[in-house]
């Protein structure tokens, strides 16, 4: 029987090419959709996860657009007073309060703009990954500069080596260099605070401080006596996986129903084909049912047919989606809020299963009504076409 | 420019092709000669390469070998082009089993050959329906005409650009015998009227009708 | 009888067929053309709406300064409050106007339909131009002034005594109706701020404050200013004009996105039109044939199929432009519960450039479609209109 539907297949190469081409796109772009959230979602928690961070002070404007900035290591276009900073070390549900500074130095010659952050030493308990290759631990002179792996490579640097910043026209000692985070710590200069208040005149503001609570159920009461500090505002990081996921949500949905305006397409793509098919082999299928093919087999034959042109245009479509997968997410990348280090695709079995289930569905449906003309047709038709 | 006095002239004719791994001799040097005004049966048993002779006559498909002039133009040589314009002026074709277009009307019919020779149709349309006698059915479909009124709109549709040659293969060979008949009737108008016809036929009574029977056997002449 | 004609006469055939592949392109263009539609829409009815507040910048409670533009303009409840005496300090800075306070309260019955009352001031008559009162601005202690569509729902008229919906036991007199200003306005009670401040025990606070500039052009110097003084170190100054731009860009990358998935609907639909015009040059191989011995050239036949494919695609697009307008309001609706700031009005509009750009990608689509099965047709040799047997 199977042998006898990839035949007929087979008939017809370009004809059920054409129309797998269109199912296997279809499917294609579904499981794109389909994986791109979860891995997004699995991605976003483990990075939270890894800085151990409850709640931030970012300074006002839109907060959460601040609080991605930070993580991102972008600059922001307010600060925060440093009195903030006294505020919170003084709150009782505070464990650690680490203030940064982030500044962007454009390079005129190189074209290009490098990270500047200062932090003080309680920066050190929130960044479990900052682990130094080569040199001192932490800054012993003022003008000591850490780099991240990345800058010390685009810099050409090694522990011990003197770095002149033309625009700040200063001259700095490279204490060390980090390891590789996989984070975005890896292209960023390290200064301490106060070296980066005085570069770029901005004493006693900040531009964020990140906050570890002692307890993180007491979240609520903690945000609440925290957002009276002026100048400040909190942004909880429940809070803020909460507005990306509902705006990836929202995007989702919306990505969805062109996708499955998309498969309505290649499910009457699918139609037209097997109505071809019926007509022409009109003969056939009566000639079946002359010589006693119930209508239940013939309808099960046509029916059988569509399954596996549908399963392979699946197939296809899952490894078209696995092609296609990378440039996608390279391209994705730019405007989805916050990337973390992972991959945001991963498709997988779990992924995949129910788009080939729902293609198979379409194609299943797509075939109902030529499959029941098929059937439909008398006997006797077989003398009458000869 | 003077007429030639013949319509077809074909010397040696020879057409072969590949059947799998065999080469199959459809004609095998035929020389035929057909004059202005004749009307021409070609006879013979199935196979005998009758239509493969007719369709190379109509510059439908091109001789392996040998030499042929129809309507005063030399088809061995030519290129597609060529025998597509040959076919639109100076050939009218008749088809066995009718070869109506279904979707259009028995008027749009006769007019499809001048829309290819980018002419009017309608200047010659009332005539033709009278030749034929269809006046009446002219905004008809083909599925609601009988078979010997479809082999009629054919016949007309075959004259729409006033061909020098009418070929026709099997004309009566989907009508019964009444009908048949009648069409043989209107061939022979025609022929009075000037227009050479050649016929390819398996009908006594059509092959009667002609003037001049050329029987083939195996791609020979007899 | 011409080649237009001829080529239309092929639906006839196979409707069925015609009529599916059709539908394909018409699904895929409708949704291209919604996108264009709400394009320009949605652009269009954010600016319309945020020049109806009156205000160049809208300052609000600390938090997220477009859920509290969202608030402002289509009213709600507001999760926390801004202290009055900011108001002073605000209208003192350099380069405003006029600094408008609001109290805003939402109520929602049980049906889910919201009674939005607002406490203003009449330095919010300074932000509001297009306002036409039927009536006065209310005065005293008492007085109301009610949006249209209220107005209409409550069958007040001016000068009438009236209990207010969703406060029990209290009761107003109308003072004035507001003429229809076709945006959420229309559906908001305007109250005395002091009445307000007293009726939903908030003495003393406001929910947000609208503040006009003198010179639109000095809106980055006066931001700056506003959010240095001390009232801005406990308030979001949001300049409008950012706002708008903000939300901008994220509906165009979204836009983007969907766009690309939409053109490959598209692309799809394409090799549904492909298949289907290959399937019917191959039943119609003997009648090809036919038109070719009868003196059609190849390039007529290939224009006969070039010129019906395009026709079944101009069709389908032009049935999927009209799909798309009949549906465009229930597909507004259903944008509205997914997108996280839409515009009260509609925001898909018709328009007739986009609609022809629309049916023209259909044409191209079938221009496209058509070469492979048009080439295979043009390749059909007359032989084929009297080869014995069956077609292949």
């Amino acid at each position: 029987m199977l042998v006898l539907m990839a035949r007929n297949l087979w008939r017809h190469p370009l004809r059920n090419g054409l129309t797998l081409a269109g199912i296997a796109v279809a499917m294609g772009v579904m499981v794109c959709i389909v994986s791109f959230g979860d891995g997004y979602r699995q991605a976003l928690r483990g990075e939270l996860d890894r800085a151990g961070v409850q709640m931030m002070l970012v300074p006002l404007g839109c907060p959460y657009d601040a609080a991605v900035r930070v993580l991102k290591n972008q600059t922001l276009e307010n600060s925060l007073p440093a009195s903030a900073l006294v505020a919170v070390r003084r709150d009782p549900a505070v464990a650690v309060a680490a203030p940064l500074l982030m500044a962007a130095l454009p390079r005129q010659n190189d074209r290009r703009t490098d990270l500047w952050v200062g932090l003080d030493d309680t920066a050190l308990q929130l960044k479990p990954w900052w682990q130094v290759r080569a040199g001192q631990a932490w800054f012993n002179h003022a003008h000591d500069v850490i780099l991240g792996s990345d800058a010390a490579a685009l810099e050409m640097r090694v522990p011990g080596d003197k770095l002149y910043s033309p625009e700040i026209k200063q001259e700095f000692r490279v204490a060390s260099v980090l390891n590789r985070s996989g984070t975005s710590d890896d292209s960023v200069f390290f200064v301490s605070l106060a070296t980066a208040q005085q570069m770029f005149a901005q004493s006693n503001r900040l531009t964020a401080i990140a906050v570890r609570l002692k307890d993180p159920t007491l979240q609520r009461e903690a945000a609440t006596r925290l957002q009276r500090i002026p100048g400040a505002q909190v942004v909880t990081m429940t809070e803020m996986m909460g507005t990306f996921l509902n705006l990836l949500g929202a995007v989702r949905t919306l990505v969805l129903a062109v996708a499955s305006i998309a498969m309505m397409v290649s499910a009457l793509t699918v139609l037209n084909t097997l109505l071809a098919a019926v007509l022409e082999r009109a003969n056939e299928f009566a000639m079946m049912r002359a010589i006693g093919a119930s209508r239940a087999q013939v309808f099960g034959l046509l029916l059988g047919e569509s399954m596996a042109l549908t399963c392979c245009g699946g197939v296809a479509g899952a490894g078209l989606a696995l092609v296609a997968g990378s440039p996608i997410e390279a391209l994705a990348k730019d405007w989805v809020p916050l990337t973390p280090g992972g991959s945001l695709l991963s498709i997988s079995p779990s992924t995949v299963l129910p788009c080939f289930l729902l293609i198979l569905g379409v194609g299943a449906l797509a075939a109902v009504y030529p499959a029941w003309r098929a059937a439909r047709l008398p006997p006797a038709l077989v003398t009458k076409l000869g | 420019m003077s007429q030639p006095a013949s319509a077809i002239s074909a010397e040696g004719l020879t057409k072969t092709f590949q059947r799998g791994r065999e080469e199959v001799v459809a004609l095998d040097r035929v020389s035929i000669e057909i004059r202005r005004g004749e009307f021409v049966a070609i006879t013979g048993p199935s196979g005998a390469g009758k239509t493969t002779l007719l369709s190379l006559l109509g510059c439908m498909d091109t001789p392996t070998s040998g030499t042929l002039r129809v309507a005063g133009q030399e088809v061995q040589s030519l290129n597609e082009r060529g025998r597509t314009r040959l076919r639109r002026e100076k050939i009218g074709f008749v088809f066995q089993h009718f070869g109506l277009i279904p979707t259009l009307t028995v008027a749009e019919n006769i007019a499809l050959p001048a829309l290819f020779s980018g002419r009017n149709g309608k200047t010659r349309l009332d005539e033709l329906l009278e030749c034929v006698d269809l006046q009446h059915r002219c905004h008809h479909r083909p599925h609601q005409l009988s078979g010997g009124e479809m082999q009629r709109v054919a016949i007309a549709r075959a004259l729409a650009n006033d061909p020098q040659l009418v070929l026709a293969d099997e004309p009566t060979g989907n009508l019964d015998t009444k009908i048949g008949n009648s069409i043989i009737g209107l061939l022979q108008k025609l022929n009075r009227h000037g227009v050479t016809i050649v016929v390819v036929t398996h009908n006594a009574v059509l092959a009667d009708a002609a003037q001049r029977q050329i029987a083939l056997v195996d791609g020979r002449l007899k | 009888m011409n080649w237009f004609l001829f080529s239309t006469k092929e639906w006839r055939r196979r409707p069925l067929r015609t009529a599916i592949t059709a539908a394909g392109v018409a699904i895929a263009v409708a949704a291209v053309f919604s996108l264009l539609m709400f394009q320009d829409g949605y652009r269009q009815g954010l600016s319309r709406e945020i020049d109806r507040l009156g205000a160049h910048i809208l300052v609000v409670p600390k938090g997220c300064p477009y859920d509290a533009a969202s608030i402002a303009l289509h009213g709600a409840n507001w999760p926390c409050y801004l202290n009055s005496a900011y108001l002073a300090e605000i209208s003192r800075s350099v380069g405003v106007l006029s600094a408008a306070p609001a109290l805003m309260a939402a109520f929602n019955n049980a049906q889910g339909a919201a009674t939005v009352y607002v406490g203003i001031d009449d330095r919010m008559l300074a932000l509001k131009p297009g306002w036409r009162i039927d009536g006065s601005f209310p005065h005293g202690s008492g007085e109301i002034l009610a949006g249209a569509e209220v107005a209409r729902r409550h069958a007040w008229k001016v000068g009438g005594r009236v209990a207010l919906p969703e406060i029990p036991g209290r009761r107003a007199t109308v003072a004035g109706i507001l003429q229809p200003t076709q945006g959420a306005d229309d559906t908001f009670i305007y109250t005395r701020l002091e009445d307000a401040q007293q009726w939903f025990q908030h003495r003393g606070e406001l929910t947000h404050i609208l503040v006009r500039l003198r010179d639109a052009n000095l809106l980055e110097p006066t931001v700056l200013a506003l959010r240095g003084c001390t009232a801005g170190m406990d308030m979001n100054i949001v300049p409008l004009a950012h706002l708008f731009h903000t939300i901008q860009g994220l509906m165009n990358s979204t836009r983007v996105l969907l766009g690309c998935i939409a053109l490959i609907g598209l692309l799809i639909a394409g090799t549904g039109v492909s298949n289907a015009v290959l399937m019917s040059v191959t039943e119609r191989g003997r009648e090809i044939g036919i038109l070719r011995a009868l003196g059609a050239s190849r390039v007529q036949v290939f224009g006969l199929i070039w010129l019906e494919t395009i026709q079944v695609c101009v069709a389908g697009g032009v049935a999927g432009v009209l799909l798309a307008f009949f549906s465009s309001h229930a597909i507004e609706s259903w944008l509205r519960t997914r997108l996280p700031f839409a515009p009260t009005d509609s925001f898909l509009c018709w328009s007739w450039s986009w609609a022809v750009i629309s049916v023209a990608g259909a044409a191209i689509l079938g221009v496209v479609a058509a070469l492979l099965p048009a080439a295979r047709a043009a390749e059909l040799a007359p032989l084929e209109a009297i080869r014995e047997g069956a077609t292949p």
